[in-house]
């Protein structure tokens, strides 16, 4: 197996953007990647996308992004995981790069969500529940969230004001981040006086509906030396499934898929938790972050609400985590989100990241999930 | 948005499960399954179907302010997640019953209800809910 190293990324603005449309981003973003890259070819290309077919009546999108990138006619592939699908891209280059099936991958993600209504988006998130078991009876995403948050809050103790400091530390992340979608400080008080939308969560727990798009250039080590970058290594890579019923689950407070995927990516990396200087996770809802948090090591069960309380995982604490603002600030375009949190650790690593630098941070995780916990990717980096 | 129609062939499908409750049971493990499905996780083939329990156990809930857009009608409504045998489990709205009163634990019992309008029609679609005992 060859080492790979990310050797461009791209990401533009995150947000409502009427004017564009499902391939002007993966375009854009595309193109930011490849000139950062330095690269004057692709040999294979990755989309990592959700539902553009309900979003945007619009498949078959290798074909789309190679044409409208001046590619074709290299191998495109279109991956979908639901909202893991960006991160499953990454890896599906990563795999290519090692295996030594293409020198050159972009990997890249996106999501065009605005189109549509708000109702109609909410039907078609839900897709990535079980539609016949729990759609049909009238569940949503934050509906599922909720009934983790509730269980969980039940099980440990964790309170309302923990989940809503969640909201709290990654707004102020993404304050500084210029592509966030919602660059505002918000308070607990604000989180929890907001619009009810599943009990316990209100409308600040939740993270937005988002256009935009975040892409990758993967390539061998020993190429990105030639291209005189710095190295950043991908050197752990996990996935795993659960149940697509959040109601199969033997532990409702709990995620397994995130546990086993991030077993084997600490394990391909020979590291613990313990090695990990921060991370970009799945926060599509504040209770996912800490159940998160537990699965991936970073504190005991039961115990990720007293260490954000704490400040354990601001900028500054014990294990930073979601310092580009997470999804909940930055936004979440499906299937862009997991390209963007490799992004976001390589700017890290690059120092870039002004106020919100993590000093001296060489080893970073991204977890990426898709549904109610059903799919998820971890992903560990390394700079040298 | 013509994807969210329940069709006929599709709402005829379901209606053992939706109806009788039939789930799936592996004599093995003494686990059942809903719906019934072609193997179990210990990796017996040899499934039975049996119908399930009409009262379980509630494990967690919500309050549902913002549904999806069949669902509009009737928000905000309260939905948790019962358990009606070992390993089977349905997700379904807690009906007829105040929110305050609702809590972790608690019995309830499935009844047939109405669950959604179908498409511009309005076509009723109908399956399981539950009521405390």
């Amino acid at each position: 197996m060859r080492d790979v190293a990310v050797v461009g990324i791209g990401m533009d603005k995150w947000g409502e953007l009427w004017e564009k449309d499902l391939r002007d981003l993966y375009v854009e973003a595309a193109l930011l990647a490849i000139d950062d890259a330095g690269v004057d070819h692709v040999d294979s290309m990755y989309v990592g996308c959700m539902t553009s077919g309900l979003f945007n009546a619009q498949e078959h999108l290798g074909s789309i992004m190679a044409d409208y990138l001046g590619m074709n006619p290299i191998p495109a592939t279109r991956i979908e995981s639901a909202c893991a699908s960006g991160g499953i891209a990454v890896r599906m280059g990563f795999m290519e790069v090692a295996g030594g099936f293409s020198d050159i991958v972009l990997a890249g993600g996106v999501e065009k969500m605005t189109d549509i209504s708000g109702d109609g988006a909410t039907f078609a998130l839900a897709t990535a529940c079980d539609q016949e078991w729990e759609a049909y009876n009238g569940v949503t995403f934050p509906g599922l969230y909720a009934m983790m948050a509730r269980a969980h809050m039940h099980k440990y103790g964790t309170t309302r004001e923990q989940l809503a400091m969640v909201a709290v530390k990654n707004h102020a992340n993404g304050y500084h981040n210029p592509n966030a979608q919602y660059r505002m400080k918000i308070t607990v008080k604000d989180v929890i006086n907001s619009v009810k939308v599943a009990e316990p969560l209100n409308i600040l727990d939740c993270s937005p509906i988002t256009d935009g798009a975040a892409a990758v250039i993967l390539t061998t080590v020993e190429n990105a030396r030639k291209l005189g970058k710095p190295i950043v290594r991908i050197i752990g890579s996990g996935q795993a499934t659960s149940t697509i019923a959040l109601h199969s689950r033997s532990d409702l407070a709990g995620m397994d898929a995130t546990r086993f995927a991030a077993e084997k990516a600490y394990k391909m990396a020979g590291k613990t938790p313990k090695d990990i200087d921060l991370a970009e996770v799945h926060d599509c809802f504040t209770i996912a972050e800490l159940i998160v948090m537990e699965e991936l090591g970073f504190v005991e069960k039961g115990k990720s609400g007293p260490a954000v309380e704490a400040g354990e995982t601001a900028i500054g604490g014990r294990i930073p985590i979601n310092t580009s603002g997470g999804l909940k600030s930055k936004g979440h375009p499906v299937g862009a989100t997991g390209v963007a949190q490799v992004v976001a650790l390589v700017e890290q690593f690059r120092c870039e990241k002004g106020e919100c630098q993590v000093e001296g941070a060489k080893v970073g995780l991204a977890q990426n999930m898709g549904g109610s916990g059903g799919s998820c990717v971890v992903t560990i980096l390394e700079a040298e | 948005m013509s994807f969210e129609s329940v069709t006929p062939p599709r709402y005829a499908r379901y209606i053992p499960q939706r109806y009788r409750l039939e789930a799936g049971y592996c004599k093995e493990c003494d686990r059942y399954y809903f719906p019934p499905r072609k193997v179990c996780a210990c990796g017996c083939s040899e499934m039975e179907i049996r119908k399930l329990p009409d009262e379980g156990e509630l494990l967690t809930w919500t309050i549902i302010h913002t549904p999806g857009s069949q669902f509009q009608d009737q928000r905000p409504f309260a939905l948790g997640i019962v358990e009606l045998a070992p390993g089977a489990r349905i997700t379904t709205q807690i009906a007829d019953t105040p929110f305050e009163d609702i809590k972790i634990g608690m019995r309830l019992k499935v009844e047939f209800r109405k669950i959604q309008s179908v498409g511009e029609g309005g076509v009723l679609a109908y399956g399981y809910k539950v009521v405390s005992v």
